[in-house]
């Protein structure tokens, strides 16, 4: 004989098995001790608990509800309304900061020439290989070979 | 169901004054305090406007009901269990404890109540809606997510832990 498993009973103390099946388990209690015991056991449980019925302080929360509700549905607006704002605020601050790059930019900026004509000049002597005699640019070179070097001395002096 | 999906608020407050004892019979009994019972009352039934749409011409409107309210206790005991880690325990515990019911000796519903409050949450909650709200284990299992087995298993002993507290305290058959 098999016995009645352990939710068999409570199910059958809760009163929630089907009929046919709820008069096979009646049929087995009456038949056997161990499970009569187990199943009064169950019932005593299920008694016991029956007791504890609520009383709890009447309240009608659906005014709570709706007005949760309509809460919710005012935060959400706002939110949607929000958004050009926050999007305009984002693109002020770029500007802000890309105004402020450009003005440190220009205050910070070197606005010498380029050294143009000395930079070709010492091109110009470095293809002549002219490194090894100081630094001669093309135009002191010119000087040197269509005036001579007197005159340049002449001119420093001067 | 169709009005609550058009929109109606006065369909929901209809809805709300029809099921909230349920509702908050069960979230009390899992919770063991009113205003957390309130609180997730109220949020199952703002729950059910939000999701209204697809349930509105469901026939299983009172099983989703109590499977949202059922989520939201566990939902609930889990965060409160992180929130009082630093609490005092026995500040945590006191319940703000409904009135007796009349016939029923005080003790009796005190003892009944604490040996409740003493399951684990799941077994606690398995038990909850198979005494008090009426589910087979199998409604059970539907409502809660969990497999049949673990469903059995928990009222199972759910109802050994009760018989073994409540022995001590009431008359059972030994």
């Amino acid at each position: 004989m098999n016995h009645l498993s352990d939710i068999e009973l409570i199910e059958l103390a809760a009163g929630h098995l089907a009929a046919p099946q709820s008069r096979e388990c009646e049929a087995h209690l009456l038949a056997c001790a161990d499970c009569r015991a187990r199943y009064e056991e169950s019932a005593g449980v299920w008694d016991q608990l029956g007791t504890w019925e609520l009383t709890l302080p009447q309240v009608d929360l659906s005014e709570r509800v709706v007005r949760a509700i309509d809460e919710s549905h005012r935060l959400r607006m706002p939110r949607r309304l929000q958004f050009p704002w926050r999007a305009a605020r984002i693109a002020a601050s770029i500007a802000v900061a890309m105004g402020i790059g450009h003005l440190a930019g220009r205050m910070t900026w070197d606005r010498s020439p380029q050294p143009v004509a000395r930079v070709a000049d010492d091109q110009a002597a470095a293809a002549l290989y002219l490194e090894e005699i100081g630094h001669v640019t093309a135009a002191d070179l010119t000087d040197l070979l269509l005036v001579g070097p007197d005159s340049t001395d002449m001119e420093d002096q001067r | 169901m169709r009005q609550l999906a058009e929109g109606d608020t006065a369909a929901l407050a209809s809805l709300v004054r029809r099921y909230q004892s349920r509702v908050r019979g069960l979230a009390y009994r899992v919770l063991g305090n009113v205003a957390d019972a309130d609180d997730v009352a109220q949020e199952t039934f703002m729950r059910v406007w939000r999701g209204a749409g697809p349930y509105a011409d469901s026939g299983h409107f009172a099983t989703w009901l109590m499977r949202i309210a059922a989520n939201l206790c566990i939902d609930r005991k889990r965060h409160s269990r992180h929130e009082v880690s630093g609490l005092n325990d026995e500040m945590y515990r006191i319940p703000a404890r409904p009135e007796p019911a009349a016939g029923e000796s005080a003790e009796i519903i005190d003892a009944v109540s604490a040996a409740v409050a003493e399951l684990p949450e799941r077994q606690r909650l398995a038990m909850v809606l198979h005494r008090y709200e009426d589910k087979s284990y199998r409604q059970i299992a539907e409502l809660t997510g969990w497999s049949e087995s673990a469903v059995e298993s928990l009222l199972v002993r759910a109802y050994a832990n009760l018989r073994q507290k409540l022995s001590a305290l009431v008359k059972i058959p030994p």
